[in-house]
């Protein structure tokens, strides 16, 4: 397998796909030309001389057409650099000047048309793709910036570290507009950490939400195992009802799940029994 | 894009060609700066008479310099005019990149019968007549020094092994790629042996020296009816180069190959359905995906769930009964092919682009296979077959997930509805594909698929899938007009 691969790399050198880099960032720098200095651009310009058509040879412009002369000048300054140094150059001083200049190339967040654009340049050059694997698109929504994130959003984003730094005593029993508490957000995204965080912070581990919920509640309909056992390792308990006056068993989502949650039962009706007598 | 609308300049550039674009804005460019330059020269002219050496020197500084002196230009030709320091090499610059990408691009496509991307179309019919076989090339075209063609068997297993394995490692050529398809042996056996199908067809590319399977492309025979009109063709699909000779340009001497050989049995139209625009696409289908197994999908981020979406809802919301509900509904039987096959030959009338199975063909399509394909119909009192819905397994390999390697999808393949409401055809078809630990259905918005997405809670995909014909020129189509598979 290695000595097959090897063979490979000798008969195509990856310099061809760089290639392809290289004419998705032209395209892409000459589609943009007004947000970059004209220095850069220059720079631009000569890189782009360089890779198509190798060292500047041309005769030095006359002293009065500036622009021509200035452009001779940042091309003849490259010298002998060579066409594969160039194209890699150009790629990378845009990677530097726009490190996302490869999402914006593929249309941004504006929606699935642009996607095409990518995998119709990619196709051809050797990037990108014949076939379309394709999975659901993101919900449309506004993104937040991280300074206007509430330490509900945190808890979203499953980010403990800067749910530290946001919160405070009140958001431990506060509920959202949907009648949500942090635990139970955090449960809802199996976010362990935020959970054991929450807890020790002194969130209740048997917190109602709107609908009498508790994290239990959440773990056990939503299947996570992992939250289900960090809840009965805290203690969480199993027997308390919801509105509708299901208890977490009753809303399991499967089979691991409620058999869990059951054997735990049994072991718990065990040890009161032990004590009583 | 046949199935947009006049769209507004904006989107328009976002669907157009690369090519095209550059082209475009090397007008407007090069109209813009001669506008530009006009205005501004005399100006312009007179303040840059004599710059120091330094200047010269930097240019940084002379441009700032440059740019000052232009008080009666407009900040947008004074950005232009930063770009276009000289009119005339600047237009090269540009015309350079704009055909250096168009040729690049079509350069292949040029060669080939196949509509223009600008073409208007109005006729139903081939674009080359059919040649005569004698004058069909009678040898291979040639490959890049230390390649060889093989042709492919199939029925061994050792053949069979390499081709899953080129394709699990590089079909899916975005080496970023959460996923892959996973196109399990069997499934590659059932697809490319249908009735019909010939091993010279199986096209490989090994390198001579190691023997590695390095590319191949595959046709299979088909009718296929545009139109008013029934036309013999292959079924191009699994082209597929090996990452490391992407730019050998191995790609379009695959495609001379296989054309090649299709010709010299008398065939010169083909089907083929690709993730990129080429010229010319027939149609443009999307892609939509009704999750079986939401949390799993959300885990491996095949899907997301909104900021103010819970798990909890979310696995509520696509929750399924636990067996299905139409009366008569069942697996498909060798008794049901006759009926089953007219039942969908019937149905398929109705659209602009559909294959026309015979019998023979439609057993092979449609007679279940554990994790390749499964159907069902509606049987009603009288024994007759009044509904059929079928789909095929593909999985896909999720890269660098801790827990799951593979998300199992069911795509829809053949529908058709005549007693069964839509909605109760398919709700079951979802019940099945779970029911069997599918996490996943998808279906492209063609046939009548629209009936259903949205009221079964199908979201739209990030894909689109571009039908094209071979050697075929016929007018666009709109994804409810396509009614034609390929996997």
């Amino acid at each position: 397998m290695s000595d097959s691969d090897a063979d490979l790399g000798s008969l195509a050198g990856e310099y061809e796909e760089f290639e392809d880099h290289f004419a998705m960032a032209v395209a892409h720098v000459t589609r943009k030309t007004q947000v970059f200095s004209s220095t850069d651009l220059l720079q631009f310009y000569a890189f782009y001389k360089q890779a198509l058509e190798g060292p500047c040879r041309a005769p030095r412009p006359p002293l009065l057409q500036m622009r021509a002369r200035s452009k001779w000048g940042a091309w003849h300054e490259l010298g002998d650099m060579t066409n594969e140094e160039a194209q890699r150059a150009y790629v990378d001083k845009l990677q530097k000047l726009q490190p996302n200049w490869r999402a914006e190339f593929n249309g941004g967040s504006s929606g699935n048309n642009n996607s095409n654009k990518i995998k119709g340049i990619g196709g051809e050059l050797g990037l990108g793709s014949w076939v379309v694997h394709s999975i659901e698109s993101k919900p449309l929504e506004d993104q937040k910036a991280d300074h206007e994130k509430t330490a509900f959003d945190h808890v979203k984003d499953n980010n403990l570290v800067r749910l530290q730094e946001v919160l405070q005593p009140s958001d431990l029993v506060a509920l959202d507009e949907q009648g949500m508490g942090l635990i139970h957000w955090a449960t809802d995204r199996n976010a362990i950490s935020i959970i054991e965080y929450l807890v020790a912070r002194g969130v209740s581990v048997n917190q109602r939400d709107a609908e009498q919920q508790t994290p239990l509640h959440y773990a056990a309909s939503c299947g996570h195992v992992e939250a289900v056992r960090l809840l009965l390792s805290l203690e969480a308990d199993m027997e308390l009802r919801d509105v509708d006056e299901q208890t977490c068993i009753d809303v399991a989502d499967d089979e691991e799940i409620r058999r869990m949650l059951q054997g735990e039962r049994q072991q718990q009706q065990a040890t009161n029994k032990l004590r009583s007598t | 894009m046949p199935n947009e609308s006049t769209p507004s300049p904006t989107s328009k550039d976002a669907d157009e060609n690369i090519g095209q674009e550059i082209q475009a804005i090397t007008k407007e460019v090069v109209r813009a700066s001669d506008e530009m330059l006009a205005n501004a020269f005399d100006g312009l002219n007179v303040n840059v008479v004599a710059p120091t050496k330094e200047m010269a020197n930097t240019p940084g500084e002379l441009l700032a310099h440059l740019s000052k002196k232009r008080d009666q230009a407009t900040q947008q030709e004074n950005n232009l005019l930063q770009v276009l320091q000289e009119s005339k090499t600047s237009k090269q610059l540009l015309l350079q990149s704009s055909s250096a990408n168009s040729q690049r691009k079509f350069s292949f496509w040029s060669t080939q019968p196949v509509p223009m991307l600008d073409e208007k179309i109005e006729t139903n019919e081939c674009i080359e007549p059919n040649k005569d076989v004698n004058e069909i090339r009678s040898e291979p075209y040639t490959l890049p020094n230390g390649f060889k063609w093989v042709t492919l068997d199939l029925n061994n297993t050792s053949d069979l092994k390499e081709l899953y394995t080129l394709l699990n490692e590089n079909y899916v050529e975005d080496d970023d790629a959460m996923f892959r398809f996973d196109y399990q042996p069997e499934f590659l056996k059932w697809s490319l042996q249908p009735p019909g199908w010939k091993s010279d067809w199986h096209v490989g590319v090994r390198v001579e020296r190691s023997g590695k399977l390095v590319g191949f492309i595959s046709a299979i025979p088909s009718k296929l009816r545009a139109y008013d009109k029934v036309i013999s063709v292959v079924d191009i699909n699994f082209l597929c180069v090996h990452k490391k000779l992407r730019s050998k340009r191995v790609t379009p001497v695959l495609i001379r190959e296989i054309t090649r050989r299709v010709n010299s049995t008398g065939i010169f139209q083909a089907a083929y359905t690709a993730g990129v625009v080429l010229p010319t696409p027939v149609s443009t289908c999307r892609y939509w995906h009704r999750s079986l197994n939401p949390k799993k999908l959300v885990d491996v981020r095949f899907s997301h769930l909104a900021r103010n979406m819970t798990m909890q809802r979310t696995v509520k919301l696509y929750r399924l009964p636990d067996q299905t509900k139409t009366k008569g509904y069942r697996r498909i039987q060798p008794k049901d092919m006759e009926k089953a096959h007219k039942l969908l030959d019937n149905y398929l009338k109705k659209f602009s682009l559909c294959p026309v199975f015979n019998e023979e063909e439609f057993r092979h399509w449609f007679t279940p296979r554990d994790g390749i394909v499964d159907c069902f119909v509606v049987v009603d009192d009288k024994g007759n077959i009044t509904d059929l819905t079928s789909y095929y397994c593909l999985p896909s390999s999720v890269m660098h997930h801790p827990v799951h390697k593979t998300v199992r999808a069911a795509y829809s393949f053949y529908n058709v509805s005549t007693k069964t409401p839509w909605l109760e055809l398919m709700n079951d078809a979802l019940i099945s594909a779970r029911n069997v630990d599918m996490d996943v259905y998808n279906a492209l918005d063609l046939m009548d698929n629209k009936q259903f997405l949205m009221p079964l809670k199908f979201g739209a995909g990030d894909g689109n899938l571009q039908y094209y014909l071979y050697n075929w020129r016929c007018p666009a189509m709109q994804p409810e007009n396509i009614a034609l598979i390929l996997m």
